[in-house]
C-alpha cells in the first residue's frame, strides 16, 4: 500500500478534525451518561415505592373478600334470616330499606379507613373497559387490577340479575 | 512506503485505536455503573411476607381460631437476625414478637423523620378479617422490618 505524505497544513487540519471529533464523543458520552443517570434514579425510586401501593392494595382484596362473607342477620316482622354482606348489597339494589342497613355495616367496617362505593352498571362498564378487565360474569370474583401502583381501588364483581361491582379504596 | 508513512500510518492507527478504546470503555463504565447497584427489594420482601401471613393465619379472609407462634412461624422461613414481626389482633398482642426487637425502635425512628444511613425497610399493614362465627370482624395489624443492609443498600 503507498501512502502518499501530505504537506504539513493538510495533517494539521486531519489532527484537528481527529480532536474536535473526540471532543464531541466525550461530550456525547457525558451527556449519555448524566440523562441515564436522571432515568435510572426515576425508576429506581418507582420500584421502591411499589411495593407500599402493593401493601395496601393487598389490603382492601383481604378486607373487601372478607367484608362480602360477612353475615348479618335480617329481620323482617317475625321473620329473621342470616344473610352474607354480598347478598346484602344485591337486595340494597332492589330495596332502599336493605341499604340503609349496608350503609351502617359498611361505615362500621370501613369509616375511618377506606371508602366503600357501590357502582352503577354504567360506572362498572366504564372502569371495565378503562382497565381492559377480562371477567368471567358465572361467580364472584376479585378484580385484580394490572397496574396498583397507578391505580390503587379494589373491585369486586357480584353475580346477580345485573352486574354489581363492589368499590373500596384507602382514603386519602 | 518509505518509514515517515510508515510511522504516520501507525500513529494515525493508534490515534483511532485509542478513540475506539476509550468509547467502548466508557460505555462498560456506564452500564456497569448502573447494573451494578444494588436495588433495595426489602420492601418487596415485607409486603410479600404480609401478604403470606395474612393468608396463613386468615385463609379466605376468615381468622384461625387460635393465632400461636409456632403457627407463626410455620407461615414461612423467619430468620430471627434479619427481621422483626410484630402481630396484633384487635389492639391485642396475639403472640411474642419475632425477631430483633432494635429493628421496632429504629422503624419508629424513622417514622418520627430521624434521618439514618442504614435503616430497615418497615412495613405496617392493617387488615380487616372475619371471626370464624362470620358475624363480626376482627382487625389484624402486622408489622414487618427488615434488616438485610449489607445485601440491598
Amino acid at each position: 500500500m503507498i501512502i502518499k505524505l501530505k504537506n504539513k497544513k493538510a495533517q494539521v487540519g486531519e489532527s484537528l478534525s481527529d480532536i474536535v471529533g473526540l471532543i464531541a464523543i466525550v461530550f456525547l458520552l457525558i451527556i449519555f451518561y448524566i440523562f441515564s443517570n436522571a432515568f435510572f434514579s426515576f425508576s429506581e425510586k418507582d420500584i421502591k415505592n411499589m411495593p407500599e401501593k402493593q401493601a395496601l392494595h393487598n389490603q382492601e382484596h383481604v378486607s373487601l373478600d372478607a367484608f362480602l362473607q360477612k353475615q348479618i342477620i335480617i329481620t323482617k316482622g317475625t321473620e329473621s334470616q342470616t344473610i352474607t354482606m354480598a347478598e346484602l348489597i344485591k337486595l340494597s339494589k332492589i330495596n332502599l330499606e336493605y341499604k340503609t342497613i349496608l350503609d351502617d355495616e359498611a361505615n362500621k367496617a370501613f369509616g375511618a379507613v377506606y371508602d366503600f362505593e357501590i357502582l352503577s352498571q354504567k360506572e362498572a362498564e366504564q372502569e371495565a373497559v378503562k382497565m381492559g378487565w377480562q371477567i368471567d360474569f358465572t361467580q364472584p370474583v376479585l378484580i385484580v387490577t394490572p397496574e396498583p401502583r397507578i391505580v390503587n381501588i379494589s373491585f369486586f364483581y357480584l353475580p346477580s340479575n345485573e352486574i354489581i361491582f363492589v368499590k373500596l379504596e384507602a382514603k386519602k | 512506503m518509505n518509514k515517515k508513512a510508515q510511522l504516520g500510518h501507525g500513529i494515525t492507527w493508534l490515534w483511532k485505536f485509542m478513540i475506539l478504546v476509550l468509547v467502548v470503555g466508557c460505555v462498560v463504565a456506564i452500564v456497569a455503573s448502573h447494573y451494578s447497584k444494588p436495588y433495595d427489594i426489602r420492601y418487596s420482601e415485607a409486603e410479600t411476607l404480609s401478604k403470606k401471613l395474612i393468608e396463613c393465619i386468615a385463609p379466605n379472609g376468615i381468622l384461625t381460631q387460635q393465632v400461636t407462634s409456632d403457627m407463626v412461624k410455620n407461615c414461612f422461613l423467619i430468620n430471627d437476625k434479619e427481621m422483626f414481626l410484630n402481630l396484633t389482633i384487635d389492639n391485642k398482642q396475639a403472640i411474642d414478637t419475632i425477631g430483633l426487637l432494635s429493628l421496632s425502635s429504629l422503624c419508629e425512628a424513622k417514622k418520627q423523620g430521624t434521618k439514618m444511613k442504614y435503616y430497615p425497610a418497615c412495613l405496617d399493614s392493617s387488615y380487616i378479617v372475619l371471626k370464624q362465627s362470620k358475624m363480626e370482624f376482627s382487625t389484624v395489624k402486622i408489622s414487618i422490618a427488615i434488616n438485610k443492609v449489607e445485601k440491598n443498600i
